[in-house]
C-alpha cells in the first residue's frame, strides 16, 4: 500500500495540464470560473460560481463602496480561494470592473481583498473588458457558428457599462464602453425598486440620449449584425432564442425578442423570480439590461440578435492560457494598430507620414532587441505611439506634443489598458523637443519601470522621427549593429555629406543616453 | 368509480375556488403558464383524476394480494404481509394525519379528483377497513399453512406446561426489568404512549370501591428491545410466540393480587407530520432532534386492537384520543405483522422461499481491473439489485485513501447508520480531502439516525450541510474530483435510488457513472447551488427541480406531441413510483388526443385515468410488485426516431417537482439507452407480476398469453447471460512471471 501510494504521488508532480482560474468582480456580482488548460490547448471549464453581490449599487449613487457590500464581496472571494486551494490552481486572475474603478475608497477594498485572500485584484477598463468580450467570442467561434459579415457589433451590458465594439470581416474597428448598464441606470434615474412598467420608459429615453453621444463614432445605422453577450441575454436566448449548430450561439429574431421584452414590461420583480426562476438579483437588472439591448438592437438594420453563451470569464482563461503557453494573441498588435490608427484618422494626421515613423520604429526597436530587452506588448505601444505622435497637431501646431499627450492619453486604444494607454501617451509626447523631467507630472505619475520604457521608446521614437525627412528616401530600411558601446546604422538612401545626416547626430543625443551607446550614421 | 358520484353539483364553483386560493410558487407558476397558452380544452375536469390516497390504497391492496398468491413460496407472501403493515402505517402517520389536520383547519378545498378531505377521510376508512380485514384473513391462513411445514405460532391456550414455564422464567430474567406498567388514570391528560408500539392493556376485577372503569385499566407497553418472535427450545419443528403474549400470560406479576379479567393488545398511530421551524437553519439539527421528541405527543390517527377487546379498555382509548368509530380497528388475530420480517429469514426453511438471486459484478466492469480507468473509458450503468451496487460503495473507498483525490461531494437522503459510505466519507475527510455531505435530515422516520451520523460526520471534519430551508434533498448524486496524469479528473455517480447498500440488495434502481465533462461540471454546479457558494450558472446537462424539471418534462411531452404524425406515432415510456402531478398528467392527456403512444410503468400511486375515449386511449398503465421493490425512474422519449432517455431520482410528483431537490439527466451513451429501453419493453412486457389499471380504478392481473414473463426474473437473467458471455470471451491466459522488484 505505501509503495503504491509513494509511485501515484510521484505520478502527480508531473502535471502536463495547468489549472486556471479567473474571477470577475462585477457591480452586480462576483464570478468565478475555474478550467484547465489541456495538452492540445483546449479549455476544460470545471466548475463556475457566481454571487450576487451589489457593488455597484453605491458606487454609481455615492461615488463608493459601502462597508456591507465590501464585506460580503471579501467573504464570497475568500470562500473561492478556498476552492482555488482544494484543486492547487496555479493561475488566477483576478479583475474588477466599473463598479471598483469608480470607487474613490477602491484601494481600501483593493487592499482589504489582498489581505483576506491573497488574491490580487487588477481593475480592467472598458477596452480591456471589450477585448475580452471579442476574444471569448471568437474563441467559440467555428464553421457552426452563424458567420460574420461586415459591420458586426459585439456588445455586452455590464452592470455598470456597456462594451460595444465593431468588427469588419472579423477584425475590430471600433471599441467603445459606455457608461451605461443596468444597475447604473435604476441608480441614476432613482428607479431602483420601482415596478418595471413605470420606469421602463424613463430607461428607454436614458437609453436613446447615452447612445446618440457614440453616433459618430459607431454607425450604428449600416450594423448589419449584432452578438450580444452577457446574463441577461443567456436568459433571453432560454426564453425565445433559437439553438444553432454550434451550443455556444443562439439566435432571437428581433420580434420574439421585442414580445419578450413587453412580456416582461408587465411583470413584477417578484413575478419574474417566480415565472423565469431565477434568482432575484438577476431578476431586478434584467429588464433595464434586455432594454439596453433592445434599443441597440432598434438603431441598428439587423433583423435578429446573435447570442453568444460566452463570458469575460472565458476571455480571462484564454489570456492566462495564452500566458501559460507563452503565445500571444495573435489579433491584438493588429488590432492596437488599427485602432490607433482611426485615431490618428479622427485627428487628421498625416497617415503616410505617421506610418513611416511607425515601420522605422518598429524596426529599431526589433534590431535593437538586445539592447532593451523589452517585450511584445512595449513594441505595439511603441508603434501606436508613432502612428499618433502628430494627433496634437489637430488643436494647434505650437508645443503640439504637449496637446498629443492629453489627447492621446484620452482616447480609448482597442486591447490596451489605462496603463498601457499613459505609457504609449508619454512615448508619444517625448517625440521631441524636452526629454522626460521629474517635473513633469504625467511622466512622473508612472511607476519607475514604465518610465524606464518611456525612455527608451521615446528615444526609439525619435530617431525614427529623425529618420523620415525628405531627403532620406528608405528609412524604413535602415539596419544596425551594434559593436562594444557603438551602434552603427546604415541609413540607405541618405548620403554621407547631406544635411540630414548632420540633423540626425543632433537629434540623437537623447537615445545615446538613455541607452549608453555612441551612435554612428552611415550611408549605405 | 363510486367517488365521482360523491361529487356535490357546486363542484363547478368549488374547482373555480380553489384556483383562487392557490398560493403556492408552482401554483401561481401554472396560473401564468396557463394564462399565456390558452388550452383549448379543460384537462383539469374532477373526472379526469384518480384521488391520490385512493390510489395509493389500491396500491397496498396489489401489495396484500401478492401475499395472497397461493403459487407463491409462503415465505415470500409473509413479506408481503409485513411490507402491508408497514406501509399501512407509514399512510396514516402522514397521509391520513395530515387530511386530518386540514379537516381540524376547517378546510374544504378538493383535490384534482374532486373530493374535500373529509369525503376522502371517510372513502378511505371504508377501504382501509376493507383491506385490514382481508390482511387479518390472510395472515390467520398464512400462519396455518406454515404450521403445516413445522413452524408453529403458538397461542396462549396451546402453550404447554413446560412452555409456559420456560416462558415465565424469561419473562421474570428478561423482560420483567425492563418493563413499566402504567396506570392509566396517572396518564391525564396526555398519555405518552408512543406510535406504534404495541401496549398490553390489563383489566383488572371490578372493585365496589372504584369510582370509575378506567381506574382498572393498566398499560404495559411493549418494549422494542424484544424480538417479536420468541423461538421457545423444542427436539423437533419451530415454535413460536409472541412477546405480547408472554407479557399478557405473566401480568398477574404486575397486579398485586388483583385478578386480571382480560389482557388485550393494542397499538396507536400518532400524526407524525412533523413541521420544523427552518427559520434559523443553523438549529436544523437541534430543531429536528426536538421534532423527533414531538411526535411521541401528537394526536393519535389510528389505534388498533384486539377484537374481543374489553369493554373499559375500548372506552378509555375513544375518550382519551378523540377517536371516531371509524378510526378504530378491531383484529382479529396478530397486531402489526411487520414483525414478520424477523420469522422470513428463518435458517432451514429455504424451501419456503424464492431461490436467493445474488447480486452480480455489473456487466460493464467485468474483467476490468480499475474502476478509475472503466469509467474513464465510457459511462457505466448498473441496473440494481441485479447488479451490486458494490462497485459504489468500493469507489468511495478507494477514494477516501487515494492521495489523488482530492474532493469528494455527495448527497446522503436514507443510508444506514452502520454504512461503508458513511465510513468512507469520514476516512476520506480524515486524510485531509475535501469533503462536502449534504445529509437531508428530513427524510421522513429516518430523522434521528439521520442526526446521528450527520454528527460523526461533521466530527470527521467534513463539511456537512443540513438540506436547504424549506425543500427536501433528494437528488442522488456522487461527485469525485482527482488529479492523475497531470490533469482533473471529475468522476460521477448520479442514481435514481439512495446511497444504501441495505436497500440497494431489495430495491431495484438504476445507477451510471460517468466522466462526462458537461455532466461533471453541471454536478459540480449542483453541489455549489446546494452548499450556497454559488447561484445557479445554467446547465447544460441536469434538469434540476424545483426550478425547471416540471418544465423540462413538459416541453419533452410537447416535443413528442409535434413530432407525433398519423404515420408515426410518437412513443413516451415512462418508468417511476408515482404519477400524482396534474400538470404532468395534462401534458399526458394532450398527448394521448394527438395519437402519441403513452405507455406508464407506474408501481405505486397513479392520479391518470388510462382509456378515456378522446383523451387517454393511448395510455397504458401498469404496475409491477415483484420480489424486489420497484424504484428506478426511467423517462423515454421516441424524439422522431432520435430517441432519449433520461433518468431521475424524481417522481411525477407535485412534491417531488415542488418541493425538493431533485436531479434529471440523460444518457448519452447509445450502448446504455439500448440496455435501458430494453430493460423498459420488459418491464412492459410482464405478465406474472403486472397489473393494468383501468379507467375506473381497478387493477387487473395483466394475463399470461403465449410465453410467461416475469420482468425481474428476466433481467436478473439477462445479467446472468451477459457475465457469461463476457467472461467467456475475456478469459485470458496469464503467464506467471518474476515479480519485478522495484
Amino acid at each position: 500500500m505505501a509503495k503504491e501510494d509513494k509511485k501515484k504521488k510521484t505520478k502527480a508532480v508531473t502535471p502536463d495540464a495547468q489549472l486556471l482560474a479567473a474571477i470577475d468582480i462585477g457591480s452586480n456580482s462576483i464570478r468565478l470560473a475555474i478550467g484547465q488548460l489541456l495538452p492540445d490547448g483546449q479549455i476544460e471549464v470545471l466548475e463556475q460560481a457566481q454571487q450576487a453581490v451589489r457593488l455597484g449599487q453605491n458606487t454609481f449613487r455615492r461615488g463608493r463602496l459601502d462597508r456591507q457590500a465590501m464585506q460580503a464581496a471579501v467573504s464570497i472571494l475568500r470562500d473561492y480561494k478556498r476552492r482555488l486551494d482544494v484543486y492547487g490552481v496555479q493561475h488566477i486572475w483576478t479583475v474588477a470592473t466599473s463598479a471598483i474603478r469608480e470607487a474613490r475608497n477602491a484601494d481600501v477594498f483593493l487592499d482589504r481583498v489582498l489581505m483576506a485572500t491573497g488574491l490580487e485584484v487588477n481593475v480592467i477598463d472598458g477596452p480591456q473588458e471589450g477585448r475580452l468580450m471579442v476574444s471569448a467570442v471568437r474563441s467559440a467561434m467555428d464553421e457552426n457558428a452563424p458567420a460574420l459579415g461586415t459591420h458586426t457589433l459585439i456588445t455586452e451590458v455590464g452592470g455598470g457599462s456597456t462594451v460595444l465594439a465593431v468588427l469588419e470581416h472579423g477584425e475590430i474597428e471600433v471599441s467603445q464602453s459606455l457608461g451605461l448598464g443596468s444597475i447604473r441606470l435604476q441608480e441614476v434615474l432613482g428607479t431602483s425598486g420601482q415596478p418595471a412598467m413605470q420606469v421602463a420608459d424613463l430607461i428607454h429615453h436614458e437609453i436613446t440620449s447615452i447612445l446618440t453621444t457614440v453616433e459618430s463614432v459607431i454607425p450604428f445605422k449600416n450594423i448589419g449584425k449584432i452578438i450580444a453577450v452577457g446574463a441577461d441575454m443567456r436568459f433571453a436566448a432560454r426564453q425565445v432564442g433559437k439553438t444553432t449548430k454550434n451550443p455556444n450561439f443562439s439566435i432571437i429574431r428581433r420580434k420574439a425578442f421585442d414580445r419578450l421584452i413587453e412580456e416582461l414590461r408587465v411583470l413584477s420583480i417578484d413575478q419574474i423570480v417566480l415565472d423565469y426562476d431565477i434568482p432575484y438579483a438577476d431578476a431586478e437588472t434584467l429588464l433595464p439590461a434586455l432594454l439596453i439591448y433592445q434599443t441597440l438592437l432598434h438603431s441598428t438594420k439587423a433583423k435578429q440578435v446573435i447570442v453568444s453563451t460566452v463570458s469575460m470569464r472565458d476571455g480571462l482563461l484564454l489570456e492566462l492560457s495564452r500566458h501559460c503557453r507563452g503565445e500571444q494573441d495573435p489579433s491584438f498588435a493588429r488590432e492596437v494598430t488599427q485602432s490607433a490608427m482611426a485615431t490618428a484618422e479622427k485627428y487628421k494626421v498625416n497617415l503616410h507620414h505617421a506610418k513611416r515613423v511607425a515601420a522605422c520604429a518598429v524596426r529599431l526597436y526589433d534590431q535593437l532587441q538586445a539592447e532593451h530587452g523589452m517585450g511584445y506588448r512595449y513594441r505595439v505601444l511603441l508603434e501606436a505611439a508613432a502612428l499618433l505622435h502628430e494627433i496634437g497637431t489637430f488643436v494647434s501646431t505650437r508645443a503640439y506634443h504637449k496637446h498629443t499627450y492629453y489627447l492621446a492619453a484620452n482616447s480609448e486604444i482597442y486591447g490596451l489598458t489605462r496603463n498601457e494607454v499613459a505609457i504609449m501617451a508619454n512615448v508619444a509626447r517625448y517625440h521631441r523637443r524636452s526629454s522626460p523631467k521629474p517635473s513633469h507630472p504625467e511622466y512622473i505619475s508612472l511607476s519607475q519601470e514604465n518610465r524606464i520604457a518611456v525612455n527608451k521608446l521615446a528615444a526609439l521614437l525619435r530617431l525614427a522621427k529623425a529618420l523620415d525627412v525628405s531627403d532620406i528616401r528608405n528609412a524604413e530600411k535602415v539596419t544596425c549593429r551594434v559593436a562594444g558601446n557603438v551602434l552603427t546604422l546604415r541609413v540607405p538612401g541618405m548620403s554621407e555629406t547631406s544635411l540630414a545626416k548632420r540633423s540626425l547626430e543632433v537629434r540623437s543625443d537623447f537615445m545615446e543616453d538613455v541607452y549608453g551607446l555612441r551612435i554612428e550614421f552611415k550611408a549605405k | 368509480m363510486v367517488v365521482q358520484n360523491r361529487l356535490d353539483p357546486g363542484s363547478e364553483a368549488g374547482v373555480t375556488h380553489r384556483e383562487q386560493t392557490r398560493s403556492t410558487k408552482a401554483n401561481e407558476y401554472t396560473e401564468v403558464m396557463m394564462a399565456r397558452k390558452a388550452k383549448p380544452i379543460k384537462l383539469n375536469k374532477p373526472e379526469y383524476f384518480f384521488n391520490r390516497e385512493l390510489s395509493w390504497l389500491r396500491f397496498n391492496q396489489r401489495v396484500l394480494e401478492q401475499a395472497e398468491r397461493t403459487s407463491q413460496p409462503l415465505l415470500e407472501r409473509l413479506k408481503f404481509l409485513a411490507i402491508f403493515s408497514s406501509n399501512l402505517d407509514e399512510f396514516f402517520m402522514v397521509r391520513v394525519a395530515g387530511l386530518n389536520q386540514q379537516v381540524d383547519a376547517g378546510r374544504r378545498k378538493k383535490d384534482k379528483s374532486g373530493l374535500t378531505p373529509r369525503q376522502q377521510l371517510t372513502e378511505i376508512g371504508k377501504q382501509t377497513h376493507e383491506l385490514v380485514d382481508r390482511h387479518t384473513a390472510a395472515v390467520r391462513d398464512l400462519l396455518a399453512q406454515l404450521r403445516k411445514h413445522g413452524m408453529c405460532l403458538l397461542g396462549r391456550d396451546e402453550w404447554t406446561l413446560d412452555q409456559r414455564r420456560f416462558l415465565q422464567r424469561y419473562f421474570e430474567q428478561e423482560v420483567l426489568p425492563v418493563v413499566t406498567p402504567l396506570a392509566v388514570e396517572q396518564l391525564d391528560p396526555c398519555p405518552l404512549l408512543p406510535g406504534l408500539q404495541l401496549n398490553v392493556a390489563l383489566t383488572l376485577e371490578a372493585k365496589e370501591t372504584e369510582e370509575t372503569e378506567t381506574s382498572r385499566l393498566l398499560v404495559v407497553p411493549v418494549p422494542d428491545s424484544f424480538p417479536r418472535f420468541l423461538t421457545i427450545p423444542s427436539k423437533e419443528g419451530t415454535f413460536l410466540v409472541t412477546i405480547e403474549d408472554v407479557i399478557a400470560d405473566n401480568a398477574t406479576m404486575f397486579c398485586e393480587g388483583r385478578k386480571v379479567e382480560a389482557a388485550d393488545v393494542f397499538r396507536l398511530t400518532r400524526d407524525a407530520d412533523v413541521a420544523v421551524q427552518e427559520d434559523e437553519a443553523s438549529d436544523l439539527l437541534s430543531n429536528m432532534e426536538a421534532a423527533v421528541l414531538e411526535r411521541r405527543r401528537r394526536s393519535a390517527v389510528r389505534v388498533e386492537l384486539s377484537a374481543e377487546a374489553s369493554g373499559p379498555l375500548k372506552q378509555w382509548l375513544k375518550t382519551v384520543f378523540k377517536l371516531k368509530p371509524a378510526e378504530i380497528y378491531e383484529i382479529d388475530g396478530l397486531l402489526d405483522t411487520r414483525g414478520f420480517w424477523g420469522i422470513v429469514g428463518r435458517e432451514g426453511f429455504d424451501r419456503l422461499r424464492l431461490p436467493d438471486w445474488p447480486p452480480q459484478q455489473p456487466v460493464d466492469l467485468i474483467g476490468t481491473d480499475s474502476l478509475w480507468e472503466a469509467i474513464a473509458e465510457r459511462d457505466i450503468l448498473m441496473v440494481h439489485p441485479y447488479e451490486s451496487f458494490e462497485p459504489v460503495v468500493s469507489l468511495m473507498q478507494q477514494a477516501a485513501v487515494d492521495p489523488d483525490v482530492l474532493a469528494i461531494k455527495q448527497t446522503l437522503y436514507r443510508t444506514s447508520g452502520d454504512s461503508p459510505i458513511i465510513g468512507a466519507l469520514q476516512q476520506a475527510a480524515e486524510n485531509g480531502k475535501e469533503v462536502t455531505v449534504l445529509v437531508e435530515l428530513k427524510a421522513r422516520f429516518d430523522e434521528a439516525q439521520n442526526v446521528q451520523w450527520a454528527k460523526r460526520l461533521e466530527d470527521a471534519g467534513c463539511h456537512v450541510i443540513y438540506g436547504i430551508v424549506g425543500l427536501k434533498t433528494h437528488a442522488k448524486a456522487l461527485l469525485i474530483v482527482r488529479r492523475e496524469k497531470g490533469r482533473i479528473q471529475r468522476y460521477v455517480h448520479l442514481a435514481t435510488g439512495n446511497y444504501n447498500d441495505k436497500t440497494a440488495k431489495l430495491y431495484s434502481d438504476v445507477g451510471m457513472f460517468s466522466c462526462d465533462r458537461q455532466l461533471a461540471t453541471d454536478v459540480s454546479a449542483f453541489f455549489n447551488l446546494l452548499t450556497g457558494f454559488s447561484e445557479a450558472v445554467g446547465w447544460s446537462k441536469l434538469t434540476i427541480a424545483p426550478t425547471s424539471m416540471r418544465k423540462r418534462f413538459i416541453e419533452l411531452i410537447d416535443r413528442e406531441i409535434k413530432a407525433s404524425s398519423p404515420d408515426r406515432p410518437g412513443l413516451i415510456m415512462v418508468k417511476v413510483n408515482s404519477l400524482e402531478d396534474q400538470e404532468i398528467c395534462e401534458a399526458l392527456y394532450r398527448a394521448s388526443m394527438v395519437g402519441v403512444k403513452v405507455q406508464l410503468n407506474v408501481r405505486g400511486i397513479c392520479c391518470l385515468k388510462p382509456g378515456i375515449k378522446k383523451l387517454s386511449d393511448n395510455i397504458e398503465v401498469v404496475s409491477i410488485l415483484d420480489r424486489y421493490l420497484e424504484h428506478p425512474r426511467i423517462f423515454y422519449f421516441g424524439n422522431g426516431g432520435h430517441a432519449e432517455i433520461y433518468l431521475s431520482s424524481a417522481d411525477w410528483m407535485g412534491r417531488n417537482l415542488d418541493k425538493r431537490f431533485e436531479l434529471l439527466f440523460p444518457v448519452s451513451d447509445p450502448r446504455l439507452r439500448k440496455r435501458l429501453k430494453g430493460l423498459l419493453d420488459v418491464c412492459f412486457a410482464d405478465n406474472q407480476q403486472s397489473w393494468r389499471l383501468a379507467n375506473d380504478g381497478s387493477y387487473q392481473s395483466v394475463p399470461t398469453k403465449g410465453k410467461k414473463i416475469r420482468a425481474q426474473k428476466v433481467l436478473y437473467e439477462k445479467v446472468l447471460a451477459a457475465q457469461q458471455e463476457k467472461r467467456r470471451r475475456s478469459t485470458r491466459f496469464r503467464p506467471v512471471r518474476q515479480q519485478q522488484k522495484k
